[in-house]
């Protein structure tokens, strides 16, 4: 068993990292990971929200490496910091996405005839809604909070898991060791779970990967606008929309915010590419 | 043959609804099977043998009749007792690049029906279990923890055997499960599958469109066209006496090692099926038959005995004599 696991992940691995950007964004994304963990070992807590007028609006110095912002907080702290709540919250969110919108997948395409359509269809009217606008309007109608930013954005995600999912579930539905489940009368549950959903990891892992980025824009987004994670939690789209006022005379505080977050959807979206080509069976060897 | 038929479909019918109509993948089959026989059902490419082996163990819904096991209509059962029957029917596929999950160890595709069937009440006889089965359709147990990737064609289908098998089945629908395997191979499959036969006493639904493999492992043979049964008889009595146009068609299309240009195929079909969506009354075959007459797509043809448990629907045979050509 782990001979095969090992030799098929080996082939993967080999693919994957023949592509250079992939592999520089996966340690880079993989350092973001780590300061983020590890952010109370390597920065002080208190430096996050103290607010210190006597420090205000400071430009990068040796001690305050990115400067610091109209409170007087440490922006590279904030930085950090930010890094955990974005990555946290975006995890979380297209983890639940993953789920709901993957089992409706699954069950769409398992079951076909009407249960699809339905599914389906709904999923079409929700992807019809721009993200942006039906996670604006999900927290509007709940009110802004941790929780309801992850529950806007697992609502505005699901969809595109739902049509990957089934679309990656149809070629399989029909094989015949599906069949052969169904002949010794395999639960439906069980089909799914176990024969079929397997099979389709791939496109699955590919899918979360590119997803992880785009959330954490609309992460950012939301909160610019004052929907989404609240003050004073540091987060990567409410620095920038702070920064924006002072955007003239303190240029500094805008570049930090903006990098960190163009940095992170680059990784995640090259890494995205990368395991796309290696876990593409038309381009295996 | 006196006792009970193991297994008997009634008037068995399976459509399609398409958008052009109605495909009549199977329409209309009766048969029986006993038990330790072996019915083989031969006919070309799209003339629903697959799809009467699935509908036959309920792997798809029937359109109409019965599908009798000792006796009892169990297309009728609910779940609970389905999941019961599911034990006694069991299929073996044509592909065996397809029917094995390929995320699966050869243990773990074996073990997975005794699982859902909770056969065996702990791992250990789970693990004991899986080593007969192994050892009975001839898989060497080293072979327990590759992946089906690993291995070829005539190991990959013995392990859908032993799958088949783990739950014991008394009746098992072949569907071609030696046409996608070497010709070397296939021989050493239906020996493994008439010796399981003999063993176990299990009655098989053999599919194949290979008239020589067909001849070698069944009892009886029902020949199919376009859904319809056009010919049924004991095995040596099809082989002697086709009775059937379209038998006669399939059986000089056997390939015979000679060089003499008088054995080459004498009776080769012409033309294409016709279309299977809404068929027209009347005999299928006619548009095809050397020996079609225009009573031929007058109406519905039964099946008529011409011989002892030889059943042919064709006009010729019908009121004897009138047609004969």
């Amino acid at each position: 068993m782990e001979k095969k696991g090992r030799s098929q992940s080996g082939a993967i691995w080999f693919r994957f990292q023949k592509n250079k950007l992939a592999l520089i964004s996966l340690v880079i994304l993989g350092a973001i990971v780590l300061a983020a963990l590890f952010a109370n070992v390597l920065i002080d807590p208190e430096l996050v929200t103290t607010t210190n007028s006597s420090l205000r609006l400071q430009t990068p110095s040796a001690e305050h490496w990115f400067g610091t912002d109209l409170y007087g907080r440490d922006v590279l702290a904030r930085i950090v910091y930010g890094a955990r709540v974005s990555l946290t919250v975006s995890v979380t969110a297209v983890f639940g996405a993953l789920i709901v919108g993957g089992l409706l997948g699954a069950v769409a395409a398992y079951f076909g005839g009407h249960v699809e359509n339905i599914i389906m269809r709904i999923m079409d009217i929700f992807m019809a809604i721009p993200s942006l606008v039906m996670a604006i309007a999900v927290v509007a109608a709940l009110g802004a909070s941790t929780v309801n930013l992850v529950v806007a954005l697992i609502v505005a995600r699901a969809p595109q898991f739902a049509r990957v999912v089934r679309s990656a579930i149809l070629p399989i539905r029909d094989l015949e060791y599906v069949e052969a489940a169904t002949a010794c009368g395999t639960s439906h549950r069980r089909i799914i779970l176990r024969h079929i959903l397997p099979n389709v990891l791939g496109p699955i892992i590919v899918q979360t990967t590119l997803q992880m980025g785009h959330c954490i824009i609309q992460i950012a987004g939301l909160s610019f606008v004052g929907l989404g994670i609240q003050p004073p939690t540091p987060e990567w789209g409410s620095m920038l929309s702070e920064a924006r006022e002072y955007m003239r005379r303190y240029s500094f505080l805008v570049v930090p915010p903006g990098l960190a977050i163009m940095i992170t959807v680059f990784c995640f979206n090259r890494i995205g590419d990368g395991l796309r080509d290696a876990l593409d069976p038309k381009l295996k060897n | 043959m006196s006792e009970t038929p193991l297994i008997e479909t009634r008037h068995l019918k399976k459509f399609f609804s398409t958008p052009k109509g109605l495909l009549h993948a199977v329409d209309d089959i009766s048969l029986s099977i006993f038990p330790g026989q072996t019915l083989g059902v031969v006919g070309e490419s799209g003339c629903g043998k697959s799809t009467l082996g699935r509908v036959m163990i309920r792997l798809l819904p029937a359109t109409g009749g019965e599908v009798l096991y000792r006796g009892e209509n169990f297309l009728a059962y609910n779940g609970r007792r389905m999941k019961e029957m599911r034990k006694k029917v069991q299929i073996i596929f044509q592909d065996p690049y397809a029917s094995l999950n390929p995320r699966m160890t050869v243990s773990e595709i074996i073990a997975e029906p005794l699982k859902v069937c909770r056969i065996c009440p702990d791992k250990e006889s789970m693990q004991k279990k899986i080593r007969e089965l192994m050892d009975t359709v001839g898989l060497a147990p080293r072979l327990a923890n590759t992946y089906p990737h690993e291995l070829d064609g005539g190991r990959r289908q013995r392990i859908g055997i032993a799958r088949a098998l783990a739950v014991s089945p008394e009746f098992i629908v072949c569907d071609e499960p030696v046409s996608a395997l070497d010709v070397s191979i296939q021989a050493q499959i239906l020996n493994l599958l008439m010796d399981l036969q003999d063993s176990y006493k299990i009655a098989y639904l053999f599919i194949t469109h290979d008239l020589s493999v067909v001849r070698h492992i069944s009892d009886e043979i029902m020949v199919m066209y376009l859904g319809q049964c056009v010919e049924k008889a004991p095995s040596q009595e099809l082989f002697r006496n086709p009775a059937h146009p379209y038998t006669e068609a399939l059986l000089s299309a056997i390939p015979i090692p000679s060089v003499r240009p008088e054995d080459k195929m004498k009776n080769v079909i012409r033309g294409e099926l016709s279309s299977p969506i809404n068929p027209k009354p009347g005999c299928r075959f006619a548009a095809r038959c050397p020996y079609a007459t225009s009573a031929c797509t007058q109406q519905a043809i039964p099946l008529t005995e011409i011989a002892p448990n030889h059943m042919v629907a064709c006009t010729k045979y019908q009121d004897k004599g009138e047609h004969h050509g």
